[in-house]
């Protein structure tokens, strides 16, 4: 029941999105959640969906598993929606209730807002699919570094990410073993009135909680005696290339930029 | 209670990309008291086998039947809770799902859930805290606050508490000092003779399988690989052995005995105690005690 959780999974390949440097798909990211408020109508939302769509293609991860990792938000997506259609009163009436008044603005509006989002998730998620946590904090540290000026812990925020970045797939199984382990207890998580439901939470949380201070503990510990001391003079086994690839990729998204200003409409 | 398995597959996330086809068309049927020891290499599927026997996985293909009940591929979910009350799990290293308050208050949660009274999931923990060779005393503290190997025991006693009649124990003595594997297990063989249950051991010791169980069954690779007496498996050590797994450590003994002595002994003593006697024959009128 927990294995629809896409965000945080990496999927080994050798696309090109895998071989990319990290720092650009860092950057690129970051630029594409600001093209993507740029698009405001059918023909800009449909050029940001065939860019999403090649990308996906691209990485060579299958379309149904991403389709999969999107279920779970789909109910905020429908849930933008509906708000839309009830909220925005612009356009033309196209059905009419009495009581109930939907405009073709609503729609249009609920359209765009939900595939904004969807864009944004399915995007995002394909660089945790097809970048390990590992390169993704090294990218961080890389593009966090000149924050170190102003005393600002980059090192200690990498760690901490990767930490957690590595930690939620144990998270998730440990969630489901002890899950099985009150469901053999006679618990039930799916069933029930909602006070029920939250109160049947206890018994998995509890354990949960200790489990996961524990494992900080021996984690730390772990570290301590491996000399763990801190970023400060620490070299890498690692060191990330930048390439061509990496400059075309984020020429190609300023591009889709340009091309996204002109078309969309202004006004 | 008897059970039946007959063509058991499952997949594990089935339609991804980290799809694993975990089981490969099981069938098996173990009579009611039979107590069985499920051994095999790590990845072989034993885990996931005991598992559908109360219904936390579902099979992808095929049908379990515990009793009267039977859980087939896409089946209903109100059976599950039938099923869970007369097949009870401890799973390995237990103690990770304690969390009540109170000792007694996690014993109590097992049966409290298939609808038992109060005062008689009280009872029952008692009944059980003393059975697993607690002091009562321990009721009332954290189990946050008792030892691992005394936590191991409390959450024994929750899944006890709700007198299942198949047991399955997925690795119950894993991390414990050996007097502690010896006290628990005991107990467990102590417990089916007793209570007239069905018990299911998942175990790396094919000591312990050779030792507590009557039956065995060997899985590689998703699939039943030997089934039989323990007597009858551990004759077949070559078979064994091309698994990954060997016989226990008291038939090596004898083994290397015969080769060095050129006499045969009886192969099927699973104890110290059967091995000294089985060698002390060789030594004829000799004064040779153990």
């Amino acid at each position: 029941m927990l294995d629809n959780v896409i965000i945080g999974q990496y999927i080994p390949g050798t696309s090109v999105l895998h071989k990319m440097d990290p720092r650009a798909k860092l950057l690129g990211i970051f630029v594409f959640i600001f093209v993507v408020f740029l698009a405001n109508n059918w023909l800009t939302y449909g050029i940001l969906g065939v860019f999403a769509v090649a990308a996906i293609l691209l990485s060579q991860v299958s379309l149904r598993y991403m389709y999969k990792g999107l279920k779970p938000i789909f109910f905020i997506v429908i849930f933008t929606f509906i708000l839309h259609i009830l909220m925005t009163k612009q356009g033309e009436v196209v059905y009419d209730l009495g009581w109930l008044k939907i405009y073709n603005g609503g729609v249009k509006q609920g359209v765009f807002i939900s595939l904004r989002l969807v864009y944004l998730v399915l995007v995002t998620s394909l660089l945790t699919l097809t970048t390990t946590p590992i390169d993704i904090t090294d990218g961080l540290e890389y593009l966090l570094a000149p924050f170190k000026r102003v005393k600002l812990p980059v090192h200690e925020f990498a760690l901490m990410m990767s930490i957690s970045l590595r930690f939620i797939p144990t998270l998730l199984q440990e969630t489901e073993k002890i899950m099985k382990a009150q469901m053999a207890r006679g618990a039930e998580f799916t069933a029930g009135p909602v006070k029920e439901r939250i109160k049947a939470f206890v018994p998995l949380l509890v354990p949960l909680f200790i489990s996961s201070f524990k494992r900080a503990e021996d984690l730390a510990l772990a570290m301590e005696a491996r000399g763990y001391r801190g970023g400060e003079g620490r070299t890498r086994l690692r060191v990330l290339h930048w390439g061509f690839r990496d400059t075309g990729a984020l020429l190609l998204l300023l591009i889709l930029a340009a091309v996204l200003i002109v078309l969309r409409t202004h006004g | 209670m008897d059970i039946k398995i007959s063509g058991l597959t499952h997949r594990y996330k089935a339609g991804t990309p980290f799809e694993r086809l975990a089981l490969h068309d099981v069938s098996l049927s173990i009579s009611s008291g039979t107590f069985l020891a499920v051994i095999g290499h790590t990845g072989s599927g034993k885990s996931t086998l005991i598992q559908h026997l109360n219904g936390l996985l579902k099979p992808s293909e095929g049908t379990i039947t515990v009793g009267d009940l039977t859980i087939a591929a896409g089946g209903k979910k109100k059976q599950l809770k039938a099923l869970r009350k007369r097949v009870g799990i401890v799973f390995q290293y237990p103690e990770h799902q304690l969390f009540d308050e109170t000792v007694e208050k996690d014993v109590m949660f097992g049966p409290m859930n298939f609808g038992q009274s109060e005062e008689a999931a009280r009872a029952a923990a008692h009944e059980m805290i003393k059975l697993v060779g607690l002091p009562v005393e321990v009721l009332q503290k954290s189990p946050f606050d008792l030892s691992g190997g005394q936590m191991r025991r409390v959450a024994i006693a929750g899944v006890l508490a709700m007198e299942p009649d198949v047991l399955i124990l997925d690795e119950p003595t894993a991390g414990l000092d050996p007097r502690g594997r010896k006290e628990i297990m005991d107990l467990f063989r102590t417990l089916h003779d007793q209570r007239n249950m069905t018990t299911i051991l998942v175990t790396h010791s094919m000591e312990d399988a050779a030792y507590y169980a009557d039956r065995i069954l060997v899985m590689e690779k998703g699939s039943t690989y030997l089934e039989g007496a323990p007597a009858e498996i551990f004759a077949k050590r070559e078979e064994l052995q091309a698994v990954g797994l060997d016989v226990p450590e008291t038939v090596q003994f004898l083994l290397r005995w015969q080769e060095k002595t050129g006499k045969p002994v009886q192969m099927s003593s699973f104890t110290i105690e059967d091995t000294a006697k089985a060698i002390s024959a060789d030594f004829g009128k000799g004064g040779f005690t153990c």
